[in-house]
């Protein structure tokens, strides 16, 4: 990951910033004042315990919730004043927990809806009958590792498959920034490593990554920023080879911590199937 | 409430009229001695051509109304809470009104205004039929599940795109269900309408009828029950084609 560190010093480019972002839930203070600001190109995870907020950062990143006060900007450009979609969907694309393909169509077309955003609704009608720019979605697919799966019916695929077609979908989608909620979290640890190289690889040099995880020693070998949540505040935000276990213990302990299920953040976060209160393998070592 | 009204009935003497319990009997027995021969057989398959066309236009008309007002009426194309209010009042408003007259009624206005031809049949089933799919599928439309309507409006999709590869695909077995349903009734519904002069399966029962000849009415109804089995089992395959 060294190599990565030398690309922050030479891109200059803020591509996020979070300015005193809160968001609110009937009351209930999901993320308290939060300011992050994001190089282009960098990798970045979010650490904390189930409900500390790392899902809800996710999605005021990618633009699909709208913080009750403070600012998100991407790009330079502030998520609230960008009315299109299409716009939005350059900037930044997510895979999120939950299996997200449309099950009564074909793999193809969960692929190519990443394009979208590019084609009018006349396009897409059409495509539907005759795949349009099917180049996109095959590259994609063999990227993921599904080449030939083109064709079979979106529900019909594991888990794990569907969350590549996700990925290939996101590679047609190209966004400039990348978000990733806990990919790795119903994988093996031989998986979770293939998945983690994959968005290295498709995030490359020139786009940001975010993820948010619950594996420590996977964050720590893959990700070069860590940014530590608990309770909806910012607990640690340091490279990676800065964070010590003691750090780790104190975000991940179990006094003081606001219990999940009073709160409504996981209820209303469209990801609540996750229900683990420990990280999964001990870092202690 | 049920119970209650159960309540309200005469439950007399006066229910079963006294000559009617034989007719019912006579008209029973009947079906054992059902009227198969040629010249009865091969009007029955001309009167169900007749039901199953006026069936079929009927629906596909009704499809061509109720499917645009049923977009309308979800308001799944509206992004803004205003344009989508206005769009599911004007929208349900539509298709209640369509809904609201019952085929006989419109048949009879129909063939007033048209006298006895095929159109009035078609437009008199076209019109509630159109209200009726229209109402079930805004709201199929609207119930679909959210996750990847979501994921296609992170990929930048407008609202008409989600319509198209999220919506639909979705509730399409839905749709064709409730569809076939819809012309199952509709079968029924248009050989009813024959009694108003229309030609079909109605029509020819209601001959039968006048002449007393149960064994005749028994052969159409036993085309009518044919007629409604078959639809069923055309939407049973293509749903499952559809759902595999």
């Amino acid at each position: 990951m060294l190599e990565d560190l030398e690309l922050l010093r030479t891109s200059n480019a803020e591509m996020i910033s979070l300015d005193s972002t809160t968001k609110f839930y009937a009351g209930f203070e999901a993320i308290s004042p939060a300011s992050i600001r994001i190089k282009k190109g960098e990798r970045v995870v979010f650490l904390g315990p189930t409900g500390s907020g790392k899902t809800t950062l996710l999605l005021l990143i990618s633009g699909q919730l709208s913080p009750t006060s403070g600012r998100v900007t991407l790009d330079g450009i502030d998520l609230k004043s960008i009315q299109s979609g299409r716009n939005l969907s350059r900037l930044v694309g997510m895979i999120p927990q939950q299996f997200d393909l449309v099950p009564n169509l074909s793999v193809l077309h969960n692929v190519l809806a990443g394009r979208l955003g590019e084609w009018g609704f006349f396009r897409a009608l059409f495509s539907l009958i005759f795949p349009q720019e099917s180049l996109w979605a095959t590259n994609a697919l063999d990227r993921v590792g599904l080449a030939g799966l083109a064709n079979s019916r979106g529900g019909n695929l594991s888990g794990g498959e569907q969350q590549r077609v996700a990925i290939a979908r996101l590679l047609v989608q190209d966004p400039a920034v990348i978000l990733a909620d806990e990919p790795v979290a119903s994988l093996d640890p031989t998986r979770g490593e293939e998945i983690l190289k994959l968005l290295l690889a498709i995030a490359g040099a020139e786009k940001t990554l975010i993820a948010s995880m619950h594996s420590v020693s996977l964050a720590r070998s893959y990700f070069n920023r860590v940014i530590g949540v608990r309770n909806g505040s910012l607990h640690f935000d340091l490279p990676t080879e800065m964070v010590t276990n003691t750090m780790l213990d104190e975000l991940y302990s179990l006094e003081g911590l606001r219990n999940a299920r009073q709160g409504t953040e996981s209820s209303s976060s469209p990801n609540n199937s996750s229900i683990r209160d420990v990280p999964m393998e001990p870092y202690k070592n | 409430m049920f119970l209650w009204s159960l309540t309200r009935i005469d439950w007399g003497s006066g229910l079963v009229q006294a000559r009617g319990l034989a007719s019912v009997g006579q008209f029973a027995v009947a079906l054992l001695r059902v009227d198969l021969t040629p010249y009865v057989v091969s009007s029955a398959l001309r009167a169900s051509w007749v039901t199953v066309t006026y069936a079929f236009a009927g629906l596909s008309v009704a499809l061509a109304l109720g499917l645009p007002l049923g977009v309308i009426g979800s308001g799944v194309l509206a992004r803004r809470i205003r344009s989508r209010t206005l769009s599911v009042l004007l929208g349900r408003f539509a298709l209640a009104s369509m809904r609201s007259v019952h085929e006989l009624v419109w048949a009879w206005l129909f063939v007033a205004s048209f006298g006895l031809s095929p159109i009035a049949a078609v437009l008199a089933l076209a019109i509630p039929y159109g209200g009726i799919l229209g109402r079930i599928f805004s709201e199929l439309l609207q119930d679909v599940s959210g996750p990847p309507l979501r994921a296609l409006r992170a990929s930048g999709a407008s609202e008409w795109q989600i319509l198209l590869y999220g919506r639909f695909p979705m509730a399409l077995p839905d749709l064709l269900s409730y569809t076939f349903y819809r012309l199952e009734c509709g079968i029924r519904s248009a050989a009813i309408m024959s009694f108003v002069g229309l030609g079909g399966l109605g029509h020819q029962i209601q001959l039968a009828l006048d002449d007393l000849a149960y064994e005749r009415v028994w052969t159409f109804l036993l085309f009518l029950i044919v007629l409604v089995v078959l639809v069923d089992v055309w939407s049973t395959s293509v749903r499952r084609r559809i759902t595999q």
